[in-house]
């Protein structure tokens, strides 16, 4: 049986209901119950990190897929830079897409050229920007969640500019639909994505009423077709645009280096970039304790090496990231994003998320009713004192802190731990035996 | 509001720079969990960070109590150190006795008791040179708890 969670479906015939997912998830959000992976929606931000370290690969997303191609009369595809990792060789972009169209796309516009222009909006937004800091980039929506629900208070030094696919969707709808000749709504256009992040932050937009984008398929799940497609592809056609500065974005410290050299950053600050989400909560945990100071800009990544690193990739991690750094050098050329028309947009406003983000704080409120949260504290607070503090997840809960929470918050019971269990069976035990040694005076003592 | 404090203790080694903001840290979670303002908490996580680095900085140990009052926070950082010789010239802004090690790490820019003033509604110090310094602060919890769903 499948059951989902939003955008993620767990296979609970592959499920063995082992601990590997609650002890990899970094915001708590998976349990163990009845024997099967249990996820937290209002606690998940939708990394894939279970994704990869499920041994039963039981953990998926999918939303859609080629065949969801047929619904529309035209199609376009915006593949993420991360497709250009995946495969060797430094002629590779080119020749993936022209793969792309002969698997049924109209039309192919890159990813990596919306990341342009998101840098300079970025660089125009920096220089008028004064505060509160650090200014965090809005790049990897995991880490925009995860401040969300974690660092409510960060979320209004998110960077307002919005995805690059976004962007280049919003760039071509109108004037695609019009040169293909279809209506706008019979026109689809898919994201092909590294990430189950990206797939829900288009799928489930916080940031606009309706997403320019109709679809999103992975990269995991258009793999195998796609290197099909790729031995026969005939490259009739010259359809890579972007240059190094937009495919770096694809690994970490990418969009960073774009406001690097021309001083977009003052260079009396400091400047982050941060991949892993553990490293991530370190960081703005520093700087919201004021232990970090002076930091003008972060560029934080869920995935280690950035989005080569994401979990519905195929391609190894580190590989990618050395194929990408290879392409931003060999396509360091003249943009063809014309700067003078970007900085008019970005003035009119046009890369601005439409609505602004909400926090929707979560782990660590205890309770809406002050009085309540207090009184639960304390109370977590001895259960958590009362457990034997082995963090060994047995109970289906990651630690045995956040099982003194779940037990507060009418989640879980006591005896779910083992440990406790056990003590209640022995005190049980003993007090069946202090009952077989009473009887009553009118019989004779016991061994005369 | 029934009467009720709630009080937290914790202890603060000097020149332990690994452990360096835990305290704080732990005054932070706990606000966090009871629901208090984003924006309030970060202020009074400043307060205490400030507090907790001097400790660290300067002195030998300290202690760090937490208390949350029906309408204020009480602060009280306490330490066995050098003490300060003129509390007001301490206030000022970039007036600093960091070591110069300590200020290559990037602390002791003399921005510390300011930075508490700014963020407390009361900030109370007593030093005595060569025994210690005791830093009370006093912060009044916002008007309202309440926060949107």
């Amino acid at each position: 049986m499948k059951r989902s969670y939003g955008i993620i479906t767990i296979d609970e015939d592959k499920c063995q209901g082992c601990v590997n997912c609650i002890m990899s998830c970094r915001t708590e959000a998976v349990r163990i119950f009845e024997g099967k992976a249990r996820i937290i929606t209002d606690r998940c931000i939708y990394c894939g990190k279970c994704f990869r370290d499920c041994p039963e690969h039981a953990i998926t997303s999918r939303t859609h897929g080629l065949e969801d191609l047929k619904r529309y009369k035209r199609t376009i595809c915006i593949p993420s830079s991360t497709i250009y990792s995946q495969f060797p060789g430094e002629d590779v972009p080119n020749r993936i897409l022209c793969a792309l169209k002969a698997l049924g796309f109209d039309d192919v516009y890159e990813e990596a050229v919306g990341a342009e222009e998101a840098s300079i909006a970025t660089q125009e937004y920096l220089k008028e920007y004064r505060g509160p800091y650090p200014l965090i980039s809005s790049l990897c929506p995991a880490i925009i969640r995860l401040i969300q629900i974690r660092f409510p208070n960060f979320v209004d030094q998110i960077n307002p500019i919005d995805l690059p696919a976004e962007i280049v969707a919003k760039g071509i709808r109108k004037q695609k639909a019009k040169e293909l000749g279809v209506q706008e709504e019979e026109l689809g256009i898919f994201f092909l994505v590294p990430c189950p992040a990206k797939m829900v932050a288009v799928a489930k937009t916080e940031t606009k009423e309706r997403s320019y984008i109709d679809g999103v398929i992975s990269i995991s799940d258009i793999y195998g077709e796609l290197l099909t497609a790729l031995r026969e592809v005939n490259e009739t056609e010259d359809l890579q645009k972007a240059t190094g500065a937009g495919i770096g974005w694809a690994v970490k410290g990418g969009e960073i280096r774009e406001l690097e050299p021309r001083r977009w950053l003052q260079g009396d600050k400091e400047s982050i970039v941060v991949d892993g989400i553990k490293n991530v909560i370190n960081v703005l945990d520093e700087i919201e304790n004021g232990k970090l100071r002076n930091v003008e800009f972060v560029e934080a990544r869920a995935c280690p090496e950035g989005c080569v690193g994401g979990a519905l990739t195929v391609a190894d991690r580190y590989v990618s990231r050395g194929r990408i750094r290879k392409l931003m050098l060999r396509n360091e050329k003249e943009s063809i994003v014309n700067r003078e028309e970007v900085v008019k947009l970005f003035k009119e406003g046009y890369y601005f998320f439409e609505k602004g983000l909400k926090p929707k704080p979560f782990s660590s409120r205890l309770d809406p009713d002050p009085l309540k949260a207090v009184e639960k504290m304390k109370l977590r607070d001895e259960i958590h004192a009362s457990l034997p503090g082995l963090d060994c997840g047995a109970c289906g809960v990651p630690n045995c802190r956040a099982l003194a929470d779940d037990v507060v918050q009418g989640r879980a019971e006591i005896t779910d731990c083992i440990f406790k269990w056990r003590e209640g069976v022995k005190d049980l035990a003993q007090e069946v035996m202090q009952w077989s040694e009473k009887r009553p005076h009118s019989l004779p003592k016991r061994g005369k | 509001m029934e009467e009720r404090v709630l009080e937290w203790d914790y202890e603060i080694e000097g020149k332990d720079f690994r452990n360096a903001g835990k305290v704080s840290s732990k005054v932070k979670e706990i606000m966090k969990e009871l629901g208090f303002d984003p924006d309030f908490v970060r202020g009074v996580a400043i307060a205490s960070y400030e507090a907790e680095m001097n400790v660290v900085c300067h002195a030998e140990k300290g202690t760090l109590h937490f208390a949350i009052l029906p309408e204020t926070l009480r602060i009280v950082v306490q330490d066995k150190g050098p003490g300060i010789p003129d509390i007001d010239l301490a206030m000022q802004e970039g007036y600093s006795t960091a070591p110069l090690e300590i200020r290559e790490m990037g602390f002791g820019a003399g921005m510390g008791l300011p930075n508490m003033k700014k963020n407390t509604d009361e900030l109370d110090i007593s030093s005595t040179v060569g025994e210690g310094t005791v830093v009370e602060m006093l912060i009044r919890t916002p008007p309202s708890k309440e926060r949107s769903e």
